[in-house]
């Protein structure tokens, strides 16, 4: 059976530390820091986010004086709303295939 | 170690918009800026690796392409090329030195030359510069023939084997380069 879009353990950790804060800009390397994941998950995540409009992305001026702009993110009301939703939604357990008891002898 | 790091992670920061498809190109500047706010040398190599298997395979995604393997097979095959010879370059020199054995500290040499020249090429195909790595590959093809031709194969076995070689494996990675730019000009045979 196929797996529901966006309902991967990561990419629900990565919409319930951004709906943690709606309203906050995030940056990228604060992300991988908070939700445990790798830059090499993240990206691809924020990326297909991005894609299907639950994720806004935009170039921010830095917090730290001097430094140059940096690409932060924040969910869409549509993103809120996923993330909302599968915070209710208990994680899918995929089922252990059954197992066969052979008789010997 | 920090400062290797550092040098890794600058040379992979440098790639990332080289690599990046031209829709995700946006996203590499970005990566390059997180690269940045990592607080130190290995923490800031870990991520910048991330970015690039990110970056590569978005590439290899948006490509899909025949002519996107045949450019990361091309550059694969002259990275590899150039490690070997380097490595074998300086195992040459070494062994002649210490024997003091000056046909061996001139074949070393010619590997080495011709490591470089791997070298270059890799680079040339990383940052796409066709024209470049053409006028590189004719400059050598030419050389290597001339070689071929002057260098009398029964007093000096290496050097010829070597020149014809090294022709052979130029013209390869000429006709790779050619089909890939052949299949760069028709996306429409992209898979």
């Amino acid at each position: 059976m196929p797996r529901a879009a966006n309902s991967s353990k990561q990419t629900r950790a990565l919409l319930a530390e951004l709906w943690a804060q709606p309203q906050a800009w995030r940056y990228g390397y604060d992300l991988t820091k908070s939700t445990g994941l790798k830059s090499g998950t993240l990206y691809p995540l924020l990326m297909r986010l991005r894609d299907q409009g639950l994720l806004e992305a935009e170039w921010r001026q830095a917090t730290e004086p001097g430094r140059p702009p940096r690409h932060a993110y924040r969910l869409t009301r549509e993103g809120a709303a996923l993330a909302a939703r599968l915070r209710s939604e208990p994680l899918a357990i995929p089922r252990l295939p059954s197992t066969r008891t052979v008789e010997i002898g | 170690m920090q400062k290797l790091f550092a040098a890794a992670t600058r040379r992979i920061r440098a790639a990332l918009p080289t690599l990046a498809p031209p829709h995700r190109r946006n996203w590499s500047e970005a990566m390059q800026r997180e690269i940045d706010a990592a607080p130190d040398a290995a923490a800031a190599l870990r991520y910048a690796l991330g970015c690039l298997w990110v970056v590569a395979r978005e590439g290899a995604v948006r490509l899909g392409s025949p002519a996107f393997a045949v450019q990361a097979s091309l550059t694969a095959f002259t990275s590899g090329l150039s490690m070997v010879a380097v490595f074998t370059c300086g195992r040459m020199l070494l062994v002649g030195i210490h024997d003091d054995h000056r046909a061996l500290l001139a074949a070393g040499s010619a590997v080495g030359a011709l490591g470089l020249l791997y070298g270059l090429a890799a680079e040339r195909l990383i940052r796409r510069r066709p024209r470049g790595l053409m006028v590189l590959a004719g400059a050598v093809i030419l050389l290597a023939a001339g070689a071929a031709l002057t260098v009398n194969p029964t007093n000096d076995r290496f050097l010829h084997a070597l020149s014809l070689e090294t022709l052979g494996t130029w013209a390869f990675v000429v006709t790779g380069a050619l089909g890939s730019q052949l299949l760069t000009r028709h996306p429409s045979q992209d898979v």
